[in-house]
C-alpha cells in the first residue's frame, strides 16, 4: 500500500510550515463571494419593489422571502417558474436583466472553486498538510529515510517487509512517485521536498516521539552531511545513520557525533580482504543472513597472489588499501591516466576492456580482476575479457545500476559489488541486530581455525542453508518471563532458553552467540551461565526455534516448566491454594 | 490614502449605521422598523464579511469572528420574520417583532466591536 505523493516548492514557499489552506480559500473566494452577494442584493431589491398584480387584478409587492426564493433557483438555473403568481412585463424585463446578472455570478463562483480545487499549488499544500498529519498521528516505532533512490527504496522495502514503519522524504519527484507505487507491506507517507531544510525533516517526523533513527542515503554526500547534522542538533537523542562516499565527509560526520556512517566501498572492500585472509570468517558472515551484505555469487573464495583492478575511484582506492594492510601488496592498476601515488610497473595505461591491456597486466597470472568503473557495460566488458584470458582467474564486479542485475548474473562473476543493495542491508543489520556487528568484529578477532571450529559447531546444530539473528534484551519487554523469574530469586541459565515446554528433552536448533553485559561482550557462553537483568543476547539460528526461543522467555509457565520440572498453577486463585498446600505439606 | 482601507472601512461602518436605524425605535412599534433596512443590513454585513476572509492577523480573525456573529443574528432576526408573516400567518404581532428588533439589537453590539476594533486598530498604526 503505498501513500500519494506530497511535494513542495523548494525555496521560501516549502520554509513556512504548518500552512493552513482555509486562508487561502477564503482569500480566493472573496472577490466571488462579494459579486454575488451583490448580484442578488440587486436582483431582490428590484423584485420587491416592482409592483405586481394577482390573478384577481389586485396589486402586490414580492415579499424578501418570496423574491429570494425566486432569486435562489433562477441562479441555480433550476428555474420553477414565475411565483407566487406570473409576472407582468415590467416584472419579466428586471428578471430578464437578473437572469444573466446572478446566473454569471453563480457561475463565476463555482469556476473559482473548481479552479482552486484543480491548482497544483493548492493540492500540493492540501497534500502536505494531510502528510504533517499523518505523521503526527503515527503511534508505532518508525524510521525516517531521506532519499528514496536505489538504496533508499531497498531500505524501505526491507523495514516494512519486517513489519517496522517508515516515512520518506526525497527531493525528486519521479523517484517518490515510482515509491508511492511500489508494493509496500504497510503504509509510507511520502514527502517530496528537499531534505536538506530542516523544517522538511521536522515535518516528517525529526522530534516525532516515536521516530527510532533517521537514516540519510541519498546520492549525495553534502545533503547526508547537511541532513546529519540537522538531526543532531533538532534532536540529539536520535540515532543517526548516514552514507558516506568520501572519507572528508565520514570524518567530518564522525565529528559531530553521528551514530553510524556506512561507506558501501570501504564495506565492500573490508569484506573482500576478510574474504582473502580468513575465509572461514567470511562463511560465518554469509551464513549469519538471509541477504549477506557481501555475496560470493560463485562457491569459490577469492584467492591470494597477484590482483588487477581496473578503474580507479573510491572503491579501487578502498580495495588497494584494504588489500595491503593484509599483505596483498601485488596489484596491478589499469586505468586510462595515472594515479598519483601509483609508481612504475603497477600502473598500466588503458581501460581494460581490451585484451592487449590486460594481457600486458599479466592477466594469464593474476588470482583476480577487479571491474570497479562507474560504468556496467564496460566492467562486464573488462570481466569477460579477463576470462576469455585466464578461464580460472577470479572475477569481482562493480554493479552501477540495480537494473541491470540479471545481466551480472548471467555473466557468473565470483563477486558482485552494488553499492545500494550493500548500503541498505548493512544498514538494516545495524538497526534490526544491533549486537550482530560487534559479535562479528569478536569474531574475527578469532583465528580462522577456531572461527572454523565454532561454525561447524553451530551448523551442526542448526541444520540449515541460512541462520537468522536476533538480538533480545532481558527487560519487561523482550523477556518479562525471565525478568519475573530472576525477580523471584530464580536462576536462569543459558541453557533454559534452549528448550520448549512442548518437547522439553529436544534441544532447539538455537545457538546464542554472544551476551552483552555491562559493556563487556561474552562471546559463546557456557550453557551453564546465569542470565541478569539488562543482558543482551545475541540468538542465532532458524527463525521458526529464535520465534519459539522468544515465546518462551514471554511466557512464565513455560519457563518455569523448563526451569524447575513442575507445571505452575494458571491464575491468582490456584497459586494461592497451590501455596496453601505445600505449606500444609511442610518443608521438605 | 488606501482605497481598499475606505472601502473596508466604509462597509464595516455602514454595517453598524443601518443595523442602529433599524434597531432604533420602540421595540414592538412595526412602523418604526423597516424591513428594507433590515434587508440592507443584512447585504451590508455579508459583504463586510467577504471583506474580512484571508486576513491572516490576529486583529482580522477577531473582525471575521465579529462579523459572522452579526451575520447570524441578522439572517436569525429575518428567518423570525418570514416564518412569522408567511410559513406560520402569525403576522407581525408585537412580540414576534420584538424578538426580532432584539436579535439584531445583538448584531449592533457585534457591529459596535468590529467598528471599535478597526478604530483601535487605526489610532495603534499612527503610534
Amino acid at each position: 500500500m503505498a501513500d500519494p505523493v506530497v511535494s513542495s516548492q523548494q525555496g521560501a514557499a516549502a520554509v513556512t510550515t504548518e500552512r493552513s489552506v482555509i486562508p487561502h480559500v477564503l482569500r480566493r473566494m472573496r472577490a466571488p463571494l462579494l459579486t454575488l452577494v451583490a448580484t442578488y442584493a440587486i436582483a431582490i431589491i428590484g423584485l420587491v419593489a416592482i409592483p405586481g398584480r394577482t390573478p384577481l387584478g389586485e396589486p402586490y409587492h414580492l415579499s424578501f422571502f418570496d423574491a429570494f426564493y425566486f432569486v435562489s433557483y433562477t441562479a441555480t438555473t433550476i428555474g420553477f417558474g414565475e411565483l407566487p403568481y406570473g409576472f407582468n412585463d415590467a416584472q419579466r424585463l428586471w428578471v430578464t436583466v437578473c437572469i444573466y446578472l446572478v446566473v454569471i455570478a453563480w457561475f463565476y463562483a463555482i469556476g473559482t472553486i473548481v479552479g482552486l480545487v484543480r491548482d497544483e499549488r493548492f493540492q500540493r499544500a492540501v497534500a502536505r498538510n494531510a502528510f504533517r498529519r499523518r505523521v503526527r498521528r503515527l503511534t508505532e516505532p518508525f524510521y525516517l529515510v531521506c532519499g528514496c533512490g536505489d538504496t533508499g527504496t531497498q531500505l524501505v522495502a526491507e523495514l516494512t517487509e519486517r513489519g517496522s514503519r517508515a516515512v520518506v522524504v526525497d527531493a525528486d519527484e519521479a523517484r517518490t512517485s515510482e515509491l508511492s507505487m511500489a508494493d509496500l507491506r504497510s503504509h509510507v507517507p511520502i514527502l517530496c521536498a528537499d531534505a536538506n531544510l530542516s523544517e522538511q525533516l521536522l515535518a516528517a517526523g525529526l522530534d516525532h516521539p516515536y521516530c527510532r533513527a533517521l537514516l540519510a542515503v541519498t546520492g549525495d554526500d553534502h545533503t547526508n552531511l547537511q541532513i546529519a547534522i540537522s538531526a543532531k542538533l533538532l534532536n540529539p537523542v536520535l540515532t543517526v545513520v548516514t552514507r558516506a562516499d568520501n572519507h572528508a565527509t565520514r570524518d567530518n560526520m564522525a565529528s559531530f557525533d553521528t551514530d553510524h556512517i556506512v561507506n558501501p566501498f570501504d564495506t565492500f572492500a573490508g569484506g573482500l580482504a576478510m574474504a582473502i585472509q580468513t575465509p572461514m570468517t567470511h562463511r560465518l558472515y554469509e551464513w549469519l543472513s538471509a541477504k549477506p551484505v557481501i555475496p560470493l555469487t560463485s562457491g569459490t573464495l577469492p584467492p591470494r597472489g597477484r590482483w588487477i583492478v581496473c578503474g580507479y575511484g573510491r572503491l579501487a582506492h578502498a580495495i588497494q588499501d584494504r588489500l595491503e594492510n593484509i599483505g596483498v601488496d601485488d596489484i596491478a592498476v589499469v586505468a586510462p591516466e595515472r594515479p598519483s601515488g601509483i609508481h612504475g610497473s603497477a600502473y598500466i595505461e588503458g581501460k581494460g576492456t581490451e585484451p592487449a591491456t590486460l594481457t600486458q597486466a599479466d592477466v594469464e597470472h593474476a588470482a583476480g580482476v577487479i571491474a570497479a568503473n562507474d560504468d556496467d557495460a564496460d566492467n562486464l566488458s573488462i570481466l569477460l575479457t579477463a576470462r576469455s584470458l585466464n578461464p580460472s582467474i577470479f572475477l569481482v564486479g562493480r554493479q552501477n545500476d540495480p537494473a541491470n542485475g540479471r545481466i551480472f548474473l548471467a555473466a557468473h562473476l565470483d563477486m558482485i559489488m552494488e553499492p545500494s543493495s550493500i548500503l541498505a542491508l548493512r544498514i538494516i543489520r545495524l538497526l534490526t541486530t544491533p549486537l550482530l556487528p560487534p559479535f562479528l568484529r569478536r569474531v574475527r578477532q578469532l583465528p580462522d581455525a577456531t572461527v572454523a571450529q565454532h561454525l561447524s559447531e553451530v551448523q551442526s546444530l542448526c541444520r540449515v542453508e541460512r541462520a537468522a539473528s536476533w538480538t533480545l534484551q532481558v527487560d519487561t519487554g523482550d523477556m518479562p518471563a525471565v525478568v519475573d523469574a530472576l525477580a523471584e530469586g530464580r536462576t536462569v541459565c543459558v541453557s533454559h532458553l534452549c528448550y520448549t515446554a512442548a518437547d522439553p528433552g529436544a534441544r532447539l536448533p538455537v545457538s546464542i552467540a554472544m551476551i552483552r553485559r555491562g559493556g563487556e561482550d561474552i562471546l559463546f557462553p557456557d550453557r551453564d551461565m546465569a542470565l541478569e537483568d539488562g543482558d543482551e543476547i545475541l540468538l542465532i539460528g532458524p527463525r521458526a526455534a529464535i520465534a519459539r526461543v522468544r515465546w518462551v522467555a514471554a511466557h512464565d509457565n513455560d519457563l518455569r516448566y523448563i526451569i524447575t520440572g513442575h507445571r505452575p498453577a494458571d491464575g491468582a486463585l490456584l497459586r494461592w491454594w497451590q501455596r496453601r498446600r505445600s505449606r500444609a505439606a511442610g518443608p521438605d | 490614502m488606501n482605497l481598499e482601507k475606505v472601502v473596508f472601512g466604509f462597509f464595516i461602518l455602514l454595517a453598524l449605521t443601518l443595523n442602529f436605524g433599524f434597531f432604533l425605535g420602540d421595540i414592538t412599534d412595526v412602523a418604526h422598523h423597516n424591513v428594507y433596512e433590515l434587508f440592507a443590513a443584512i447585504v451590508v454585513s455579508l459583504i463586510a464579511t467577504a471583506l474580512k476572509f484571508g486576513e491572516r492577523t490576529q486583529i482580522g480573525a477577531v473582525l471575521l469572528a465579529a462579523s459572522l456573529v452579526a451575520d447570524l443574528q441578522l439572517i436569525a432576526a429575518a428567518v423570525v420574520w418570514t416564518l412569522a408573516s408567511h410559513a406560520l400567518e402569525l403576522g407581525l404581532t408585537p412580540s414576534v417583532l420584538a424578538s426580532i428588533v432584539s436579535l439584531s439589537g445583538g448584531a449592533l453590539l457585534a457591529n459596535i466591536v468590529s467598528v471599535t476594533i478597526l478604530v483601535l486598530e487605526t489610532v495603534g498604526l499612527h503610534r
